[in-house]
Protein backbone atom coordinates (compact mmCIF):
# COMPACT_ATOMS: atom_id res chain seq x y z
CA UNK A 1 0.00 0.00 0.00
CA UNK A 2 1.25 3.39 -0.98
CA UNK A 3 4.26 1.71 -2.40
CA UNK A 4 5.80 2.37 -5.72
CA UNK A 5 5.80 -0.50 -8.15
CA UNK A 6 8.92 -0.40 -10.20
CA UNK A 7 9.32 -1.68 -13.70
CA UNK A 8 10.92 -4.90 -12.51
CA UNK A 9 8.05 -5.60 -10.14
CA UNK A 10 5.52 -4.78 -12.83
CA UNK A 11 7.21 -7.24 -15.18
CA UNK A 12 7.19 -9.83 -12.45
CA UNK A 13 3.51 -9.31 -11.64
CA UNK A 14 2.61 -9.52 -15.27
CA UNK A 15 4.59 -12.65 -15.91
CA UNK A 16 2.83 -14.26 -12.98
CA UNK A 17 -0.56 -13.19 -14.27
CA UNK A 18 0.05 -14.50 -17.77
CA UNK A 19 2.43 -17.32 -16.86
CA UNK A 20 4.73 -16.20 -19.63
CA UNK A 21 8.43 -15.53 -19.43
CA UNK A 22 9.43 -12.26 -17.75
CA UNK A 23 11.44 -11.43 -20.82
CA UNK A 24 8.32 -11.41 -22.96
CA UNK A 25 6.51 -9.11 -20.54
CA UNK A 26 9.53 -6.84 -20.37
CA UNK A 27 9.65 -6.59 -24.13
CA UNK A 28 5.92 -6.11 -24.34
CA UNK A 29 5.87 -3.24 -21.86
CA UNK A 30 8.74 -1.52 -23.61
CA UNK A 31 7.08 -1.90 -26.97
CA UNK A 32 3.69 -0.83 -25.70
CA UNK A 33 4.77 2.31 -23.95
CA UNK A 34 7.30 3.09 -26.67
CA UNK A 35 4.52 2.93 -29.24
CA UNK A 36 2.20 5.01 -27.10
CA UNK A 37 4.89 7.65 -26.51
CA UNK A 38 5.66 7.78 -30.20
CA UNK A 39 1.99 8.21 -31.05
CA UNK A 40 1.69 10.98 -28.47
CA UNK A 41 4.74 12.70 -29.86
CA UNK A 42 3.11 12.54 -33.27
CA UNK A 43 0.11 14.30 -31.78
CA UNK A 44 -2.21 11.32 -31.76
CA UNK A 45 -4.38 10.32 -28.84
CA UNK A 46 -4.16 6.70 -27.80
CA UNK A 47 -6.83 4.50 -26.33
CA UNK A 48 -5.82 1.36 -24.47
CA UNK A 49 -8.56 -1.06 -23.59
CA UNK A 50 -8.84 -1.63 -19.86
CA UNK A 51 -6.37 1.14 -19.05
CA UNK A 52 -7.65 4.39 -20.47
CA UNK A 53 -7.12 7.14 -22.97
CA UNK A 54 -4.05 9.28 -23.33
CA UNK A 55 -4.70 12.55 -25.04
CA UNK A 56 -2.40 15.30 -26.03
CA UNK A 57 -3.70 18.77 -25.45
CA UNK A 58 -1.97 21.90 -26.68
CA UNK A 59 -1.59 24.61 -24.08
CA UNK A 60 -1.39 28.15 -25.40
CA UNK A 61 1.32 30.43 -24.23
CA UNK A 62 0.14 32.37 -21.25
CA UNK A 63 1.33 34.73 -18.57
CA UNK A 64 2.11 33.47 -15.11
CA UNK A 65 3.41 35.11 -12.00
CA UNK A 66 6.50 33.96 -10.23
CA UNK A 67 5.24 33.51 -6.70
CA UNK A 68 8.61 34.21 -5.11
CA UNK A 69 9.45 37.42 -6.93
CA UNK A 70 6.02 38.60 -8.03
CA UNK A 71 7.23 39.14 -11.55
CA UNK A 72 5.03 37.99 -14.36
CA UNK A 73 6.61 35.73 -16.91
CA UNK A 74 5.45 34.37 -20.19
CA UNK A 75 5.08 30.61 -20.40
CA UNK A 76 5.42 29.42 -23.94
CA UNK A 77 2.96 27.12 -25.64
CA UNK A 78 3.46 23.45 -24.96
CA UNK A 79 1.67 20.15 -25.19
CA UNK A 80 0.46 18.29 -22.19
CA UNK A 81 -0.79 14.79 -21.75
CA UNK A 82 -4.12 14.06 -20.14
CA UNK A 83 -5.09 10.62 -18.99
CA UNK A 84 -8.65 9.45 -18.53
CA UNK A 85 -8.83 6.05 -16.90
CA UNK A 86 -11.04 3.43 -18.44
CA UNK A 87 -14.37 3.01 -16.65
CA UNK A 88 -13.50 -0.48 -15.44
CA UNK A 89 -10.14 0.67 -14.08
CA UNK A 90 -11.56 3.78 -12.45
CA UNK A 91 -14.27 1.73 -10.77
CA UNK A 92 -11.81 -0.88 -9.57
CA UNK A 93 -9.60 1.80 -8.05
CA UNK A 94 -12.52 3.56 -6.41
CA UNK A 95 -14.04 0.32 -5.19
CA UNK A 96 -13.61 1.06 -1.44
CA UNK A 97 -15.78 4.15 -1.79
CA UNK A 98 -18.13 2.79 -4.41
CA UNK A 99 -20.93 2.31 -1.90
CA UNK A 100 -21.29 6.02 -1.16
CA UNK A 101 -23.56 8.31 -3.03
CA UNK A 102 -23.88 12.04 -3.14
CA UNK A 103 -26.26 13.21 -0.45
CA UNK A 104 -28.36 16.31 -0.72
CA UNK A 105 -28.03 18.30 2.47
CA UNK A 106 -31.10 19.56 4.18
CA UNK A 107 -31.53 23.32 4.42
CA UNK A 108 -31.52 23.07 8.20
CA UNK A 109 -27.90 21.91 8.23
CA UNK A 110 -25.86 25.07 8.41
CA UNK A 111 -22.22 25.60 7.66
CA UNK A 112 -21.61 26.00 11.36
CA UNK A 113 -22.94 22.51 11.98
CA UNK A 114 -20.63 21.06 9.40
CA UNK A 115 -17.69 23.00 10.76
CA UNK A 116 -18.50 21.78 14.25
CA UNK A 117 -18.59 18.20 13.09
CA UNK A 118 -15.30 18.64 11.30
CA UNK A 119 -13.73 20.04 14.41
CA UNK A 120 -15.08 17.29 16.60
CA UNK A 121 -14.03 14.53 14.31
CA UNK A 122 -10.63 16.11 13.90
CA UNK A 123 -9.80 16.59 17.55
CA UNK A 124 -10.44 13.38 19.47
CA UNK A 125 -9.97 10.99 16.67
CA UNK A 126 -6.22 10.50 16.46
CA UNK A 127 -6.39 8.86 19.86
CA UNK A 128 -9.39 6.88 18.86
CA UNK A 129 -7.70 5.75 15.74
CA UNK A 130 -4.97 4.06 17.65
CA UNK A 131 -7.37 2.49 20.05
CA UNK A 132 -9.41 1.14 17.24
CA UNK A 133 -6.34 -0.19 15.55
CA UNK A 134 -5.15 -1.89 18.65
CA UNK A 135 -8.41 -3.52 19.47
CA UNK A 136 -8.76 -4.82 15.99
CA UNK A 137 -5.24 -5.95 15.47
CA UNK A 138 -5.73 -9.59 16.43
CA UNK A 139 -8.78 -10.18 14.30
CA UNK A 140 -7.89 -9.46 10.74
CA UNK A 141 -11.25 -10.10 9.26
CA UNK A 142 -12.43 -8.27 6.23
CA UNK A 143 -15.81 -7.83 7.79
CA UNK A 144 -14.50 -6.00 10.81
CA UNK A 145 -12.73 -3.39 8.80
CA UNK A 146 -15.73 -2.99 6.55
CA UNK A 147 -17.82 -2.36 9.61
CA UNK A 148 -15.44 0.42 10.57
CA UNK A 149 -15.80 1.97 7.22
CA UNK A 150 -19.55 1.81 7.52
CA UNK A 151 -19.42 3.25 11.01
CA UNK A 152 -17.26 6.11 10.05
CA UNK A 153 -18.99 6.84 6.84
CA UNK A 154 -21.51 8.65 8.95
CA UNK A 155 -19.12 10.83 10.84
CA UNK A 156 -18.33 13.40 8.17
CA UNK A 157 -21.99 13.82 7.33
CA UNK A 158 -23.58 14.11 10.74
CA UNK A 159 -23.03 12.88 14.25
CA UNK A 160 -23.97 9.32 14.94
CA UNK A 161 -27.34 8.88 16.50
CA UNK A 162 -27.25 7.45 19.96
CA UNK A 163 -29.59 4.66 19.13
CA UNK A 164 -27.51 3.31 16.27
CA UNK A 165 -26.65 -0.02 17.87
CA UNK A 166 -30.28 -0.75 18.70
CA UNK A 167 -31.27 0.34 15.29
CA UNK A 168 -28.84 -2.03 13.73
CA UNK A 169 -29.28 -5.03 15.91
CA UNK A 170 -32.73 -6.22 14.97
CA UNK A 171 -32.11 -5.96 11.27
CA UNK A 172 -30.10 -8.87 9.96
CA UNK A 173 -28.26 -6.88 7.29
CA UNK A 174 -29.02 -3.17 7.25
CA UNK A 175 -27.96 -1.75 3.95
CA UNK A 176 -25.46 1.05 3.97
CA UNK A 177 -27.72 3.25 1.97
CA UNK A 178 -30.21 3.23 4.78
CA UNK A 179 -27.59 4.49 7.13
CA UNK A 180 -26.56 7.24 4.81
CA UNK A 181 -30.09 8.38 4.31
CA UNK A 182 -30.60 8.65 8.00
CA UNK A 183 -27.61 10.80 8.44
CA UNK A 184 -28.42 14.32 7.29
CA UNK A 185 -31.64 14.62 9.23
CA UNK A 186 -31.44 17.71 11.35
CA UNK A 187 -33.20 16.40 14.44
CA UNK A 188 -30.42 13.93 15.07
CA UNK A 189 -28.60 14.50 18.29
CA UNK A 190 -25.17 15.94 17.85
CA UNK A 191 -22.06 13.92 18.59
CA UNK A 192 -22.64 10.53 19.99
CA UNK A 193 -20.09 9.84 22.69
CA UNK A 194 -16.97 8.63 20.97
CA UNK A 195 -16.13 6.16 23.68
CA UNK A 196 -18.91 3.89 22.58
CA UNK A 197 -17.19 3.24 19.29
CA UNK A 198 -15.26 0.11 20.16
CA UNK A 199 -18.38 -1.46 21.58
CA UNK A 200 -20.44 -0.49 18.63
CA UNK A 201 -17.93 -1.91 16.33
CA UNK A 202 -18.28 -5.35 17.71
CA UNK A 203 -22.01 -5.05 17.47
CA UNK A 204 -22.12 -3.72 13.99
CA UNK A 205 -19.45 -6.01 12.75
CA UNK A 206 -21.74 -8.99 12.40
CA UNK A 207 -24.49 -7.48 10.29
CA UNK A 208 -22.22 -5.47 8.07
CA UNK A 209 -20.03 -8.39 7.46
CA UNK A 210 -22.87 -9.87 5.57
CA UNK A 211 -23.30 -6.74 3.54
CA UNK A 212 -19.67 -6.81 2.73
CA UNK A 213 -19.92 -10.38 1.65
CA UNK A 214 -22.90 -9.57 -0.50
CA UNK A 215 -21.14 -6.71 -2.11
CA UNK A 216 -18.26 -8.87 -2.95
CA UNK A 217 -20.54 -11.36 -4.57
CA UNK A 218 -22.14 -8.69 -6.63
CA UNK A 219 -18.94 -7.48 -8.06
CA UNK A 220 -17.31 -10.22 -9.92
CA UNK A 221 -14.06 -8.43 -10.37
CA UNK A 222 -10.84 -10.29 -9.79
CA UNK A 223 -10.11 -7.90 -6.96
CA UNK A 224 -8.51 -9.71 -4.05
CA UNK A 225 -10.87 -9.78 -1.13
CA UNK A 226 -8.50 -7.99 1.19
CA UNK A 227 -8.16 -4.96 -1.02
CA UNK A 228 -11.42 -3.56 0.19
CA UNK A 229 -10.75 -3.34 3.89
CA UNK A 230 -7.25 -2.10 3.41
CA UNK A 231 -8.19 0.74 1.18
CA UNK A 232 -11.20 1.82 3.14
CA UNK A 233 -9.20 1.99 6.34
CA UNK A 234 -7.84 5.52 5.96
CA UNK A 235 -11.31 6.94 5.62
CA UNK A 236 -12.32 5.41 8.86
CA UNK A 237 -10.71 8.05 10.97
CA UNK A 238 -10.46 10.81 8.46
CA UNK A 239 -6.74 10.42 8.31
CA UNK A 240 -4.92 11.34 5.16
CA UNK A 241 -4.85 8.44 2.79
CA UNK A 242 -1.20 7.80 3.37
CA UNK A 243 -1.87 7.03 6.94
CA UNK A 244 0.80 5.35 8.98
CA UNK A 245 -0.99 2.13 9.73
CA UNK A 246 -0.88 -0.70 7.25
CA UNK A 247 -2.82 -3.57 8.65
CA UNK A 248 -3.22 -5.96 5.83
CA UNK A 249 0.07 -5.08 4.31
CA UNK A 250 0.35 -7.39 1.33
CA UNK A 251 3.18 -9.74 1.94
CA UNK A 252 6.18 -8.46 0.06
CA UNK A 253 6.29 -9.98 -3.34
CA UNK A 254 9.52 -11.78 -3.82
CA UNK A 255 11.20 -10.38 -6.84
CA UNK A 256 12.70 -13.36 -8.42
CA UNK A 257 15.76 -12.84 -10.43
CA UNK A 258 15.39 -15.24 -13.25
CA UNK A 259 18.98 -15.49 -14.08
CA UNK A 260 18.38 -18.93 -15.44
CA UNK A 261 19.78 -19.22 -18.83
CA UNK A 262 16.68 -20.59 -20.39
CA UNK A 263 14.75 -17.51 -19.43
CA UNK A 264 16.96 -15.34 -21.46
CA UNK A 265 17.02 -17.63 -24.37
CA UNK A 266 14.49 -15.98 -26.61
CA UNK A 267 11.61 -18.13 -27.70
CA UNK A 268 11.73 -19.18 -31.27
CA UNK A 269 8.70 -17.08 -32.17
CA UNK A 270 10.20 -14.11 -30.55
CA UNK A 271 13.69 -14.51 -31.85
CA UNK A 272 14.97 -11.74 -34.01
CA UNK A 273 16.53 -13.22 -37.01
CA UNK A 274 19.49 -11.32 -38.32
CA UNK A 275 18.39 -9.32 -41.29
CA UNK A 276 19.66 -9.89 -44.78
CA UNK A 277 21.76 -6.79 -44.40
CA UNK A 278 23.50 -8.16 -41.37
CA UNK A 279 24.18 -11.43 -43.09
CA UNK A 280 25.58 -9.56 -46.04
CA UNK A 281 27.82 -7.61 -43.70
CA UNK A 282 29.06 -10.74 -42.08
CA UNK A 283 30.05 -12.07 -45.44
CA UNK A 284 31.56 -8.76 -46.44
CA UNK A 285 35.15 -9.44 -45.37
CA UNK A 286 35.46 -12.28 -47.86
CA UNK A 287 34.16 -10.18 -50.67
CA UNK A 288 36.23 -7.18 -49.84
CA UNK A 289 39.33 -8.61 -51.45
CA UNK A 290 37.38 -9.41 -54.55
CA UNK A 291 36.13 -5.83 -54.71
CA UNK A 292 39.58 -4.45 -54.17
CA UNK A 293 40.96 -6.51 -57.04
CA UNK A 294 38.05 -5.54 -59.27
CA UNK A 295 38.48 -1.88 -58.41
CA UNK A 296 42.19 -2.02 -59.14
CA UNK A 297 41.48 -3.66 -62.48
CA UNK A 298 38.86 -1.07 -63.32
CA UNK A 299 41.19 1.81 -62.42
CA UNK A 300 43.86 0.27 -64.60
CA UNK A 301 41.38 -0.02 -67.43
CA UNK A 302 40.37 3.63 -67.11
CA UNK A 303 43.93 4.81 -67.04
CA UNK A 304 44.60 2.77 -70.12
CA UNK A 305 41.48 4.15 -71.81
CA UNK A 306 42.45 7.71 -70.95
CA UNK A 307 45.92 7.12 -72.24
CA UNK A 308 44.36 6.05 -75.50
CA UNK A 309 41.90 8.98 -75.39
CA UNK A 310 39.43 9.33 -78.25
CA UNK A 311 35.86 8.11 -78.68
CA UNK A 312 35.67 5.67 -75.78
CA UNK A 313 36.31 8.38 -73.17
CA UNK A 314 32.59 8.83 -72.50
CA UNK A 315 32.05 5.23 -71.53
CA UNK A 316 35.19 5.44 -69.46
CA UNK A 317 33.90 8.42 -67.53
CA UNK A 318 30.73 6.56 -66.70
CA UNK A 319 32.63 3.61 -65.52
CA UNK A 320 34.82 5.80 -63.42
CA UNK A 321 31.94 7.26 -61.47
CA UNK A 322 30.62 3.80 -60.81
CA UNK A 323 33.97 2.64 -59.62
CA UNK A 324 34.42 5.68 -57.44
CA UNK A 325 31.11 5.01 -55.74
CA UNK A 326 32.26 1.47 -55.11
CA UNK A 327 35.51 2.51 -53.57
CA UNK A 328 33.74 4.97 -51.30
CA UNK A 329 31.45 2.28 -50.03
CA UNK A 330 34.42 0.05 -49.55
CA UNK A 331 36.32 2.68 -47.61
CA UNK A 332 33.41 3.15 -45.24
CA UNK A 333 32.91 -0.55 -44.93
CA UNK A 334 36.45 -1.35 -44.05
CA UNK A 335 36.71 0.33 -40.66
CA UNK A 336 33.10 -0.05 -39.60
CA UNK A 337 32.21 -2.41 -36.83
CA UNK A 338 28.64 -3.31 -36.27
CA UNK A 339 26.97 -4.98 -33.39
CA UNK A 340 23.47 -6.02 -32.57
CA UNK A 341 21.30 -4.80 -29.76
CA UNK A 342 19.62 -7.58 -27.83
CA UNK A 343 17.52 -7.62 -24.73
CA UNK A 344 20.69 -7.88 -22.66
CA UNK A 345 23.00 -5.82 -24.81
CA UNK A 346 22.11 -2.16 -24.96
CA UNK A 347 23.96 0.98 -25.98
CA UNK A 348 25.76 1.33 -22.68
CA UNK A 349 26.98 -2.25 -22.66
CA UNK A 350 28.26 -1.81 -26.20
CA UNK A 351 30.07 1.34 -25.18
CA UNK A 352 31.58 -0.48 -22.25
CA UNK A 353 32.69 -3.28 -24.53
CA UNK A 354 34.20 -1.20 -27.32
CA UNK A 355 35.39 1.95 -25.56
CA UNK A 356 35.82 0.84 -21.99
CA UNK A 357 33.22 3.15 -20.47
CA UNK A 358 29.47 3.14 -20.65
CA UNK A 359 29.36 6.91 -20.94
CA UNK A 360 30.47 6.74 -24.53
CA UNK A 361 27.12 5.30 -25.54
CA UNK A 362 26.19 8.79 -26.72
CA UNK A 363 28.52 8.48 -29.67
CA UNK A 364 27.09 5.16 -30.72
CA UNK A 365 23.69 6.77 -30.51
CA UNK A 366 24.74 9.75 -32.57
CA UNK A 367 26.22 7.51 -35.20
CA UNK A 368 22.93 5.62 -35.45
CA UNK A 369 20.50 8.46 -34.91
CA UNK A 370 18.52 7.58 -37.99
CA UNK A 371 17.70 4.07 -36.81
CA UNK A 372 17.40 4.69 -33.09
CA UNK A 373 14.47 6.84 -32.09
CA UNK A 374 14.70 6.41 -28.35
CA UNK A 375 18.09 5.62 -26.83
CA UNK A 376 16.38 4.24 -23.75
CA UNK A 377 14.38 1.78 -25.71
CA UNK A 378 16.23 0.34 -28.66
CA UNK A 379 14.45 -2.54 -30.25
CA UNK A 380 16.35 -5.81 -29.81
CA UNK A 381 17.72 -7.00 -33.09
CA UNK A 382 18.78 -3.55 -34.25
CA UNK A 383 22.19 -3.57 -35.85
CA UNK A 384 24.14 -0.49 -34.85
CA UNK A 385 27.33 0.89 -36.30
CA UNK A 386 30.13 1.29 -33.80
CA UNK A 387 32.09 4.35 -34.86
CA UNK A 388 35.88 4.26 -34.61
CA UNK A 389 37.11 5.76 -31.37
CA UNK A 390 39.13 8.47 -33.14
CA UNK A 391 36.08 9.89 -34.89
CA UNK A 392 34.69 11.39 -31.70
CA UNK A 393 37.92 11.55 -29.75
CA UNK A 394 36.96 8.73 -27.46
CA UNK A 395 39.55 7.89 -24.85
CA UNK A 396 38.75 6.23 -21.56
CA UNK A 397 41.92 7.44 -19.92
CA UNK A 398 41.28 11.03 -20.86
CA UNK A 399 39.11 12.67 -18.25
CA UNK A 400 38.09 15.52 -20.51
CA UNK A 401 36.77 13.11 -23.10
CA UNK A 402 34.83 11.21 -20.47
CA UNK A 403 33.40 14.42 -19.04
CA UNK A 404 32.31 15.52 -22.47
CA UNK A 405 30.49 12.26 -23.05
CA UNK A 406 28.81 12.52 -19.68
CA UNK A 407 27.63 16.03 -20.35
CA UNK A 408 26.34 14.96 -23.73
CA UNK A 409 24.44 12.05 -22.25
CA UNK A 410 22.78 14.23 -19.64
CA UNK A 411 21.73 16.59 -22.36
CA UNK A 412 20.23 13.78 -24.37
CA UNK A 413 18.37 12.29 -21.47
CA UNK A 414 17.15 15.51 -19.99
CA UNK B 1 -4.72 5.50 -32.42
CA UNK B 2 -7.34 3.10 -31.14
CA UNK B 3 -6.85 -0.11 -29.24
CA UNK B 4 -6.92 -2.34 -32.29
CA UNK B 5 -4.28 -0.42 -34.14
CA UNK B 6 -2.10 -0.23 -31.05
CA UNK B 7 -2.31 -3.98 -30.53
CA UNK B 8 -1.46 -4.57 -34.16
CA UNK B 9 1.54 -2.26 -34.06
CA UNK B 10 2.90 -3.78 -30.88
CA UNK B 11 2.30 -7.29 -32.18
CA UNK B 12 4.15 -6.52 -35.39
CA UNK B 13 7.08 -4.99 -33.52
CA UNK B 14 7.30 -7.90 -31.12
CA UNK B 15 6.81 -10.56 -33.76
CA UNK B 16 3.93 -12.13 -31.86
CA UNK B 17 0.29 -12.69 -32.61
CA UNK B 18 -2.33 -10.11 -31.74
CA UNK B 19 -4.00 -12.62 -29.41
CA UNK B 20 -0.84 -12.83 -27.33
CA UNK B 21 -0.58 -9.07 -27.15
CA UNK B 22 -4.24 -8.83 -26.20
CA UNK B 23 -3.64 -11.26 -23.39
CA UNK B 24 -0.63 -9.30 -22.15
CA UNK B 25 -2.58 -6.06 -22.34
CA UNK B 26 -5.38 -7.58 -20.30
CA UNK B 27 -2.80 -8.71 -17.74
CA UNK B 28 -1.41 -5.17 -17.56
CA UNK B 29 -4.89 -3.79 -16.98
CA UNK B 30 -5.43 -6.44 -14.30
CA UNK B 31 -2.22 -5.51 -12.51
CA UNK B 32 -3.17 -1.83 -12.64
CA UNK B 33 -6.63 -2.62 -11.30
CA UNK B 34 -5.43 -4.58 -8.31
CA UNK B 35 -2.33 -2.58 -7.43
CA UNK B 36 -3.81 0.87 -7.93
CA UNK B 37 -6.82 -0.35 -5.97
CA UNK B 38 -4.38 -0.91 -3.13
CA UNK B 39 -3.13 2.65 -3.57
CA UNK B 40 0.19 1.65 -5.06
CA UNK B 41 1.76 3.79 -7.74
CA UNK B 42 2.83 1.98 -10.86
CA UNK B 43 5.94 3.47 -12.38
CA UNK B 44 6.87 3.02 -16.02
CA UNK B 45 10.30 4.47 -16.79
CA UNK B 46 10.38 6.91 -19.64
CA UNK B 47 6.62 7.14 -19.74
CA UNK B 48 5.08 8.10 -16.44
CA UNK B 49 3.48 7.01 -13.21
CA UNK B 50 -0.04 5.82 -12.59
CA UNK B 51 -0.93 7.09 -9.16
CA UNK B 52 -4.19 6.78 -7.30
CA UNK B 53 -5.12 9.82 -5.24
CA UNK B 54 -7.74 10.15 -2.56
CA UNK B 55 -10.08 13.07 -2.89
CA UNK B 56 -11.79 14.15 0.30
CA UNK B 57 -15.50 14.52 0.66
CA UNK B 58 -16.75 18.04 0.10
CA UNK B 59 -19.88 20.12 0.08
CA UNK B 60 -20.87 21.28 -3.36
CA UNK B 61 -23.70 23.49 -4.52
CA UNK B 62 -25.64 22.38 -7.50
CA UNK B 63 -25.67 25.50 -9.66
CA UNK B 64 -29.03 24.77 -11.26
CA UNK B 65 -31.06 23.89 -8.17
CA UNK B 66 -29.03 25.78 -5.58
CA UNK B 67 -29.11 22.73 -3.31
CA UNK B 68 -26.09 21.84 -1.27
CA UNK B 69 -24.78 18.36 -1.70
CA UNK B 70 -22.29 16.31 0.22
CA UNK B 71 -20.05 14.65 -2.30
CA UNK B 72 -18.48 11.48 -0.93
CA UNK B 73 -14.75 10.88 -0.92
CA UNK B 74 -13.25 8.90 -3.76
CA UNK B 75 -10.04 7.53 -5.11
CA UNK B 76 -9.18 8.81 -8.55
CA UNK B 77 -6.49 7.34 -10.71
CA UNK B 78 -4.13 9.95 -12.01
CA UNK B 79 -1.23 9.85 -14.37
CA UNK B 80 1.96 11.83 -14.09
CA UNK B 81 3.99 12.18 -17.25
CA UNK B 82 7.67 11.42 -16.94
CA UNK B 83 10.11 14.23 -17.46
CA UNK B 84 11.64 12.57 -20.47
CA UNK B 85 8.37 12.24 -22.31
CA UNK B 86 7.35 15.73 -21.27
CA UNK B 87 10.41 17.32 -22.76
CA UNK B 88 9.95 15.31 -25.93
CA UNK B 89 6.35 16.41 -26.22
CA UNK B 90 7.30 20.01 -25.74
CA UNK B 91 9.14 20.02 -29.00
CA UNK B 92 6.63 17.86 -30.84
CA UNK B 93 3.99 19.28 -33.12
CA UNK B 94 1.25 18.43 -30.67
CA UNK B 95 -2.43 17.76 -30.74
CA UNK B 96 -3.48 19.86 -33.69
CA UNK B 97 -5.57 17.03 -35.02
CA UNK B 98 -7.06 15.73 -31.83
Amino acid sequence: MNGKITFVELVDLMSKATSSAPLVCDLFLRELFGTVSQALINGESVKIKGVGTFKIVPVKSHKAMNVATGKSTEIGAYNKVTFTPDKSLADAVNQPFAQFETVILDDAVTDDDLAKIDKESAAPEPVMAHEADRTEEPAIQPGAAMADAADDADIPAAPLPDDLPEMLEPAPAPSLDDLIEEVPMPEMEPAAPRETHPVKKSETAAPTKETAAEEKHDEKRPQPAMATPVASKPMLVGRPIDGPKVKHAPEPEPIEEHVDDHFYRPEPRNAYKPTAEQLARQKAPDRRWLWAVLAALAVGLIVWLFARGGGSSEAGANEETVVQADTVVEAVDQDVTTDTITSKVVLTTLAEKYYGSQWFWVYIYEENKDIITDPNNVRPGTAVVIPPAEKYGIDVNDRASLKKAQRRSWELLR
Amino acid sequence: MDNKKLVETVAANMGRSTEDVDKLLEALAGVLRTRCGELDCVYVPGFGTFEPKKRNERVMINPSTGKRMLVPPKIALGFKVSRILKSKLKSSKGGADS
